[in-house]
């Protein structure tokens, strides 16, 4: 059977053209951005610290 | 120039797909086992605690396992809005000094990594390098009558809803605004139990040294209780169902995935179909274990990007990818592939 209809496209709009990059291009960067903000304003520390500590309850320890 | 046939037999679309499966398995294995390789700890029943922790690995994956090397994102983001919640703030170990945290606190460095790792490649995350989606992988290949193989049922969709819920409550709200507890983790994770608690509680009972007791990173099965029993529940009802129907917590509690799958529809890689190939012959919907029709929705928000449908399209009319290769080169090499 011959497909008629046009469905490759359907659920995204953004599959063709300039945006298929520049929209995760620029999501990216702006992930850069907080990941290099967050590693300076000391909350890898945070992380750091929560993950070191073993912490019972939160692997159902308790 | 004279051209040389293959002698090599067709593979046939069954081979294609086992063979597809297979990659897509040792890759999870490798994975897994390089970001839970501390040896140290399986055999102290205790965890590490070194710098590569500060790292967040892209899959569910407690940082509370006895050999885990780095931080699940989950857990750092509860972390994180954690703090804000803590009256005296947090401890700096470089600075040695305690610092005083805003009211409320954005997790500027785990939303930047889950908003990176989001757009280069979406839900590919929970089909190739989460640890919990393997175990589920392999659950669902313990063999039963095809009949009690549940592809879908009346609810399943509404359900699917259920994790963008555990998200918000569990993972985001609770922690934000109302105490400091890592809710997700502490009430529902059923990873954090298999391969967190659970090694550590039979690893700490039968090689630490329990004289040192409670807070000192090394515990045992006498400590279970309610809490326990509430998540061994939570995890086994998954694990049991997990025999039945493909990956339940992936398609009905995984927050990360829920995060992920907002990324899926704009990621660098992604899955498309090439219109003049595809006959709708159903094969790849069919072949889909996360109920997702590729035709419809190439870049569904359900989609884990496990290749299924593109190993079983029978006219090589999907392709994945991240550049710009188009659909109709994608399916020229697959069947350059499979002759």
């Amino acid at each position: 059977m011959a497909n008629t209809k046009k469905t490759a496209s359907k659920g995204c709009p953004l599959d063709r053209g300039v945006l298929r990059y520049v929209v995760p291009a620029v999501i990216m960067a702006i992930g850069a951005g907080f990941l290099i903000y967050g590693i300076f304003d000391g909350e890898i520390n945070a992380v750091l610290s929560k993950a070191v500590a073993l912490c019972r309850e939160c692997v159902g320890i308790g | 120039m004279e051209v040389k046939a293959s002698n090599k037999p067709k593979k046939t679309i069954m081979q294609v797909r086992k063979a597809v499966e297979r990659r897509r398995i040792a890759i999870q294995t490798v994975f897994s086992i390089l970001t839970n390789s501390y040896i140290v700890g399986f055999l102290k029943g205790t965890i590490y605690t070194g710098k590569l922790k500060q790292i967040c690995v892209p899959g569910m994956n407690c940082y509370s396992c006895p050999g885990a090397l780095g931080a699940c994102p989950i857990g750092a983001l509860q972390a994180v809005f954690n703090q804000g919640n803590y009256e005296k703030g947090w401890y700096d170990a470089n600075s040695s000094t305690f610092v005083a945290p805003p009211m409320y606190y954005f997790a500027f460095y785990v939303v930047g990594f889950l908003m990176l790792v989001g757009a280069l490649c979406g839900r590919l995350v929970c089909g190739f390098l989460c640890p919990f989606g393997l175990i589920q992988d392999l659950i669902y290949k313990i063999p039963v009558p095809k009949k009690m193989k549940i592809r879908t049922f009346p609810g399943d969709k509404p359900l699917r809803y259920l994790k963008y819920v555990f998200l918000v409550v569990f993972v985001i709200i609770l922690p934000l605004f109302y105490e400091a507890n890592p809710f997700f983790c502490k009430y529902i994770c059923p990873s954090g139990m298999l391969i967190g608690g659970i090694p550590l509680m039979t690893f700490g009972s039968l090689f630490g040294n329990l004289g040192q007791g409670t807070g000192t990173g090394i515990t045992s099965w006498a400590e279970a209780g309610n809490l326990t029993i509430l998540k061994l529940s939570i995890m086994t009802f998954l694990l049991v169902a997990s025999v039945f129907i493909y990956r339940p917590f992936c398609k009905y509690v995984c927050p990360l995935g829920a995060i992920y799958s907002f990324f899926n529809r704009i990621s660098l890689y992604r899955y498309s179909v090439d219109e003049s190939k595809c006959t709708n012959c159903g094969a790849c919907k069919h072949a889909c274990r996360m109920g997702v029709d590729i035709t419809k929705t190439p870049n569904s928000l359900e989609c884990i990007r496990c290749g299924d449908c593109k190993a079983a399209c029978p006219h090589h009319a999907i392709c994945a990818g991240f550049g710009k290769k188009t659909a109709k080169n994608a399916a020229e090499n697959a069947a350059d592939k499979v002759a």
